[in-house]
């Protein structure tokens, strides 16, 4: 059976979990072999000391409660901060870290026919996994083949390949390599990088001060060899034997965090392999891909940060002193590839199996066969019907729109229009009387210029099409988010409905644009009890059963059938009044910063309640979705065969 | 008590190049922001810059007598071409800002004017290539002041942390220099409110 997100997402956590304890051992040995050094320093000190004075003979001992608490206080207080720094600085989001390395943005509307491909392979991966389009990063400069996968979660990943690699592979291999790729951002290893990149920070830091303080030492003590000045001389040793054992120690530190960091991202690899595999059904895609790597010398990077990236690449970058590989030798990646079965790939005995593809036996008519257990099942992960549906999708976009998705400013106007209702008239009322009074002129021109376009749009492409204008919306300025999302605001008071889909939709583009990283760091508090969420369930399961369903009787059964799911863990209540537009918000946005388990339950309650009559309508799969994406959930494409031809 | 005396220094040096690390990655982030935003201009430029010769063409077939207003468009469209390429190498230096922003300027003013031939010729305007291209060009040009809104407001961000306090004194040191905003000074004499037609 294959693992869905949840299991990933906890799987990473509790590997973190265990790497905290490896590392906080490690950091513990270096304390140690500092103490035992700076106590032998000071009592071979002493007893130099008292040889040349005789009438006091001070003894000093081993144990030296104030070394002790100078050594702990100064290793935790510099690594602490040289970890903690590195680990702020790369969860600002995937294109923080992209952009450390050298990378830049693809233009959206590039006319090289390469960069072209890369884009659209992205954005048809994105839409059939179910995340927004990641920031879409290329190392113009590089000629090797090589990608990474940055960001701290879903909504704020950046993608980045080399211009070898879209240079020299054909579409299918590059589509493995971002499969790849996307891998490591559904299975949460980026998060699991960051903070393996920051504790090595720390341990390298001791390692740095040590250098420094090797060369200071050395220096003062060439300086004042001719003055023969006792105590500066012996200050200099004294540097000099510090430098020393904070360079040896930190180094062996870093050593061994190294090798642990090293044998943590070659068992993710595998299974990035495995899901690449997975998801794009060819194993000739990535395959290939790694046969042209084998044909290069090796994926070495040029840019200086490299090793700071290295296991979060595609193929190795870094070779030499101190250096373990983080990716696994290429024949086995390949053999594990080509000559094994697709179900019996993966790390640690864990198996994938053939993905279930919600829903492949659909019914005509708009309608889709699915069951709830295929939601969860699905999230996550992605099939080959799924990326060749996506592909469809974008390739009938009406083209003017799928253009729009490219552009900062057609992008905005584009989702004021998504968040406007579906019914073309009622669109049209509210774009005629509401917006002129909420919108700029550039932005109305380009709304009514688009609106033109939106009968062309079929519903099932309204969500991948959001999803589309992610990269554009991150390129607003924080003033021009600042006014977008207050101009949202309004657009969504116009019409004094509740409406699910607005709220999902405004969630999701929120993430989009602030970064999980800064939107956490505005809003610390988590959810983690199932009790304090009672009444967020209850609003959003309310909404979700009035929605779906137009007979109150039907409405009853689907909340129902979520109530019994929930059993246990959380007393809903039906509320059949109205529910107030930001008690909505506010739910959704808690349910958004709530744990792993709550989200799960969330989603699992959510289809039982979609899915109460077991056919799920193409605008209810859109919902489900649009929940999902709002709480972080990558679910993929919800399939009907009659859509794909 | 030189230890005492070595223990701060190395705390002071050790604050110091952590602090010049951070005006530097902070420096280097909002010139990426700023080039990036560059980019999001010169892509809109530049396709505006391949309508201007289609527009010129179709209204020649019917604005004949026209020709000073029609040499002037494609006139100021290549010296806005050529600022814009010499800008390409050197985005945020505030010469060639300048430069681009006075030749956009001399655009939009030529601009202006074929817009107000254009409704002297009925025909002209009725024509459905020609629509087409006008309207392709205001979108263009909503975006170009959009993104140039994004341009400018980088630049103001990436100038005030570079004259702050500590990072002006390392600022020169790492080689970043004042950064030019775009100003295309033109007033385009009230612009009407766009027109519904669903």
């Amino acid at each position: 059976m294959a693992m869905n997100f949840f299991e990933h997402q906890e799987k990473a956590r509790r590997s973190t979990g265990r790497l905290v304890i490896l590392f906080a051992l490690a950091v513990g040995a270096i304390i140690a072999l500092l103490y035992f050094f700076f106590a032998y320093f000071l009592v071979f000190k002493s007893a130099g000391e008292s040889s040349s004075n005789t009438d006091g003979y001070r003894e000093i001992g081993l144990w030296q409660p104030m070394t002790l608490i100078y050594v702990v206080g100064g290793t935790l207080l510099c690594s602490g901060l040289a970890c903690l720094i590195k680990i702020v600085s790369l969860s600002d989001g995937g294109s923080a870290v992209a952009e450390m390395v050298g990378a830049v943005r693809v233009n959206p509307a590039t006319s090289d026919p390469q960069e072209r491909k890369y884009i659209n392979v992205v954005e048809e991966m994105a839409i059939a996994s179910g995340v927004p389009v990641p920031a879409i990063y290329i190392m113009q400069d590089e000629i090797n083949i090589n990608a990474f996968a940055a960001g701290y979660t879903v909504q704020d990943a950046a993608v980045a390949v080399t211009r070898g690699c879209i240079d020299s592979l054909n579409r299918d291999e590059l589509q493995g390599v971002v499969a790849h790729e996307f891998s490591h951002i559904l299975n949460g290893d980026m998060s699991l990088n960051i903070r393996l990149i920051g504790v090595l920070a720390g341990i390298l830091f001791i390692a740095i001060i040590g250098r420094i303080l090797l060369e200071v030492g050395a220096r003062s003590g060439g300086g004042r060899r001719g003055s023969r000045n006792k105590e500066g001389g012996g200050g200099a040793g004294a540097l000099l034997a510090i430098g020393l054992a904070l360079f040896l120690v930190g180094y062996i530190g870093y050593f061994f965090g190294s090798l642990i960091k090293a044998a943590v991202s070659r068992q993710r690899e595998f299974l990035a392999d495995a899901s690449a595999v997975q998801f794009t059904r060819n194993p000739g895609g990535i395959g290939g891909a790694l046969r042209q790597i084998g044909g290069y010398a090796d994926g070495e990077l040029e840019t200086k940060r490299a090793s700071e990236i290295s296991h979060m690449c595609f193929s190795s970058t870094i070779s030499g002193f101190f250096s373990f590989a983080t990716h696994p030798p290429l024949p086995e990646r390949i053999s594990r590839i080509e000559n094994t079965p697709l179900e019996a790939i993966g790390p640690g005995g864990a198996t994938l199996g053939a993905p279930l593809a919600a829903g492949v036996a659909g019914l005509a008519g708009g309608t889709i066969r699915t069951s709830a257990a295929d939601v969860i099942a699905s999230t996550g992960s992605v099939t080959k019907a799924g990326v060749e549906k996506a592909i469809h999708i974008v390739a009938s976009l009406p083209a003017g729109l799928a253009e729009a998705a490219q552009h900062p400013l057609s992008a905005s106007a584009l989702v004021y229009l998504l968040i406007l209702p579906e019914n073309k008239k009622e669109r049209r009322k509210l774009a005629r009387t509401g917006l002129p009074g909420i919108l700029g002129q550039d932005e109305l021109g380009e709304l009514y210029r688009l609106e033109k376009l939106m009968p062309g749009l079929a519903a099932h492409a309204r969500l991948p099409l959001l999803e589309m204008c992610a990269p554009a919306l991150r390129n607003l300025t924080s003033d021009q988010a600042r006014e977008f999302t207050g101009r949202i605001e309004r657009i969504v008071k116009l019409d004094n409905e509740v409406d699910l889909r607005e709220f999902c939709y405004i969630t999701m583009i929120e993430f989009c644009l602030y970064g999980n990283g800064r939107l956490r760091r505005k809003n610390k508090k988590r959810y983690k009890n199932f009790d304090e969420m009672a009444g967020d369930f209850s609003c959003v399961l309310s909404v979700l059963a009035t929605a779906g369903h137009s007979d109150p009787g039907q409405r009853t059964l689907s909340f129902e059938m979520a109530r019994s799911l929930l059993a246990g863990r959380v007393k809903l209540r039906y509320e059949t009044e109205g529910i107030p537009v930001g008690e909505l918000r506010t739910s959704i946005g808690r349910l958004a910063r709530s744990s792993v388990r709550i989200r799960e339950a969330l989603l699992s309650a959510a289809s039982h309640c979609v899915l109460a009559d077991d056919t799920i309508e193409v605008e209810e799969a859109e919902l489900l979705r649009a929940l999902a994406h709002a709480v972080g959930v990558p679910v993929p494409l919800f399939l009907a065969d009659t859509d794909i031809d | 008590m030189s230890w005492l005396a070595l223990g701060i220094i190395g705390v002071v040096l050790l604050i110091l190049i952590m602090m010049m690390v951070g005006i530097y990655n902070r420096l280097v982030r909002g010139k990426n922001q700023y080039e990036n935003a560059f980019a999001q201009i010169d892509v809109q430029l530049k396709r505006r810059y391949d309508l201007i010769p289609n527009l010129v063409e179709t209204a020649k077939g019917y604005a004949k007598h026209e020709k000073e207003t029609l040499d002037a468009v494609v006139k100021a469209r290549n010296t806005a071409l050529s600022a814009l390429e010499s800008a390409g190498g050197k985005i945020g230096d505030p010469g060639a800002m300048q430069a681009l922003g006075d030749a956009e300027a001399g655009l939009l003013g030529a601009l202006g004017k074929l817009n107000v031939v254009v409704e002297a010729y009925p025909d002209l305007k009725a024509n459905t290539s020609m629509e087409k291209l006008m309207e392709e060009l205001s979108s263009t040009e909503n975006k170009v002041a959009f993104s140039r809104q994004a341009y400018n407001d980088a630049v103001m961000t990436f100038n005030i942390a570079r004259e702050s306090f500590p990072a002006v004194m390392f600022a020169g040191m790492f080689g970043f220099t004042e950064v030019g905003q775009l100003d295309i000074r033109f007033e385009p004499g009230g612009r009407e409110a766009p027109k519904v037609e669903f």
